[in-house]
């Protein structure tokens, strides 16, 4: 009996590393084509024309980066204080409803948040958000740029956002776990010599708990990278590589979603496939960082 | 006590009360600190003990459920009063707790910490300070050649006189320590009572103990606390040689707690 669970199990495990093996292979075959026909270019061209079967991943690339640190940069500090207000701040009384509104928010089908996005944030960045970004920060040097008009309303910074509300729900509950493992001793002790809840937060909790926030963020990260329906829904679907935050673009997951049934050429489904592999490989690189990252700090902090 | 000992008193608590919630765990404590000396709080656990240190630089605002009634005196203002600045008066009452917490940063940065919150200074004053407060927690010795090793890298009897240089560094005039030696060797703990009572010169010690023996070698006053009531407060010597409550020579007797 016990070498049959010792086999099953250990049969469960290879099975894992030979999927994932698999996978990888297929896709590196089915991608192979892309990669023969335009060699390095493909990760740098921004044109991507099916009717010339012509295609570069760049402005892919670009959108799903940008948008996943746009979502980062805005839904970490928000995060940060929901989480820091929860374990620290919040009367006993909300703490429960506050959780239950995480949770539901986590639990809001993506789909949902891409008709939410295309149907009241995107207007609402159109008439006020866009216009404001560009009278204001689109005419200074260096940063203007990116901050371009016209406003579409829909594009990178858009998707951005609702990336954002997408990971936070994630992001807060894996913070305030992180926090409640502070000693409460270690946080008195700073307020007993007259620290304010700021100065916690920066000095005490913050340092003490640095190799779980990298992890957190790396996950974070990694849920962002690869959303597909709420990002295909507003980001714009737009081939061409633009600096701006406030044009459309494209992600990786949006152009293989989008035209994945429509790819007429084999070298138009090869190069959806190719960019399907780009992201496989930025997702693990992600990955990778954030478990160094964690073990490194994990090893300065025991010192 | 009579009124002439009153008139030396750094702090007077006058019918403090306590709430956890609805529950009740301290009635109408009426208790004098004098300076320059040691008091010692006894009791059995849950007596209330280390809720009536909490409660004299109100560490208990952290917690909404708590609240505190009565009056606790303390530079001409009553501390309980909603008004009074916390920072005030958390810099003048230093906390040194039950374990060692020294903070996620260097020995220097540890000591610094509290000097840091309340003055800008040059950095060769802050040096000095952080010196003379390592010096006063007799600890300057085995530190000085690490300042900027990690605080948490220390034994743990080295981290709690670190903790007690952490408080110091402030200058504060009242000391509370809660059970400061109960997660200490018995070595650790012989060197912190050493340091303790060298302190008393310089500062009003208020320490919470479970340990008899402790409260009795280095303590000048002590209060024996019971189920939230102060049952006896007077001069150590004459608390544990002829105590005059019957629930205290229980207490002294090892028959409860």
């Amino acid at each position: 009996m016990n070498a049959f669970i010792r086999d099953v199990s250990f049969l469960s495990a290879m099975g894992v590393v030979v999927l994932t093996a698999a996978i990888v292979f297929v896709l590196g075959v089915a991608a192979a084509p892309a990669f023969k026909a335009f060699g390095w270019t493909f990760f740098v061209s921004d044109s991507w024309n099916p009717v010339k079967d012509v295609f570069g991943a760049l402005p892919a690339i670009y959108g799903t980066l940008v948008t996943s640190f746009l979502a980062l940069l805005f839904a970490l500090p928000v995060g940060f204080g929901i989480a820091f207000f929860l374990v620290e701040l919040s009367p006993p009384f909300l703490v429960k409803p506050l959780r239950v509104a995480i949770e539901l928010l986590a639990g809001i089908p993506s789909i949902v948040f891409g008709f939410w996005g295309l149907f009241v944030l995107a207007p609402v960045f159109q008439k006020y958000i866009q216009p404001f970004l560009i009278d204001t920060l689109g005419s200074l040097p260096l940063i203007g740029p990116f901050f371009e008009g016209p406003a579409f309303g829909i594009g990178i910074l858009t998707a951005g956002v609702v990336l954002a509300i997408m990971i936070l729900p994630f992001l807060t509950a894996f913070l305030t776990e992180v926090f409640k493992t502070v000693s409460p001793l270690l946080k008195e002790s700073a307020y007993a010599l007259g620290a304010t809840r700021w100065e916690v937060l920066k000095s005490i909790v913050t340092p003490s708990t640095r190799a779980s926030i990298a992890g957190g963020i790396m996950l974070a990260l990694g849920r962002a990278l690869g959303e597909t329906m709420a990002v295909t829904f507003v980001i714009g679907n737009f081939h061409r590589l633009k600096l701006s935050l406030l044009a459309p673009g494209t992600s990786i997951s949006a152009s293989i979603a989008n035209e994945f049934n429509e790819a007429t050429t084999d070298l138009h489904s090869a190069s959806l496939l190719a960019l399907g592999l780009i992201l496989f490989v930025i997702t693990f690189i992600v990955l990778a960082c954030g478990k160094a990252s964690v073990a490194l700090l994990a090893r300065r902090e025991r010192r | 006590m009579s009124s002439s000992d009153q008139a030396d008193a750094v702090m007077e608590i006058k019918n403090l009360s306590f709430f956890y919630g609805d529950k009740q765990v301290l009635k109408s404590v009426s208790l004098s600190l004098f300076g320059n000396g040691i008091t010692a709080i006894m009791g059995p656990s849950g007596c209330g003990k280390s809720t009536l240190l909490r409660t004299l630089n109100r560490i208990y605002d952290l917690y909404p459920e708590q609240r505190a009634q009565g009056q606790v005196f303390f530079g001409g203002e009553n501390i309980l009063d909603p008004d009074v600045d916390t920072a005030w008066l958390r810099r003048r009452v230093g906390m040194v707790f039950q374990k060692p917490t020294p903070f996620p940063m260097s020995i220097f940065d540890n000591v610094a910490y509290g000097l840091k919150l309340y003055e800008k200074m040059p950095s060769s004053v802050l040096a000095e300070r952080v010196e003379k407060a390592l010096r006063n927690a007799a600890l300057w010795d085995e530190v000085k050649d690490q300042l900027r090793a990690s605080g948490q890298s220390l034994s743990g009897g080295q981290q709690q006189r670190l903790c007690i240089a952490r408080a110091l560094a402030v200058e504060p005039e009242i000391l509370l320590l809660d059970e400061p030696t109960s997660a200490l060797d018995p070595v650790s703990t012989a060197r912190i009572e050493d340091l303790i009572e060298t302190l008393k010169k310089n500062y009003t010690i208020v320490m919470v103990t479970h340990n008899l023996q402790q409260a009795a070698r280095i303590s000048d006053y002590a209060a024996f606390l019971y189920m939230g009531q102060l049952i006896e407060f007077d001069a150590a010597k004459k608390l544990f040689e002829s105590p005059s409550h019957p629930k205290t020579v229980d207490y002294l007797k090892g028959r409860f707690g």
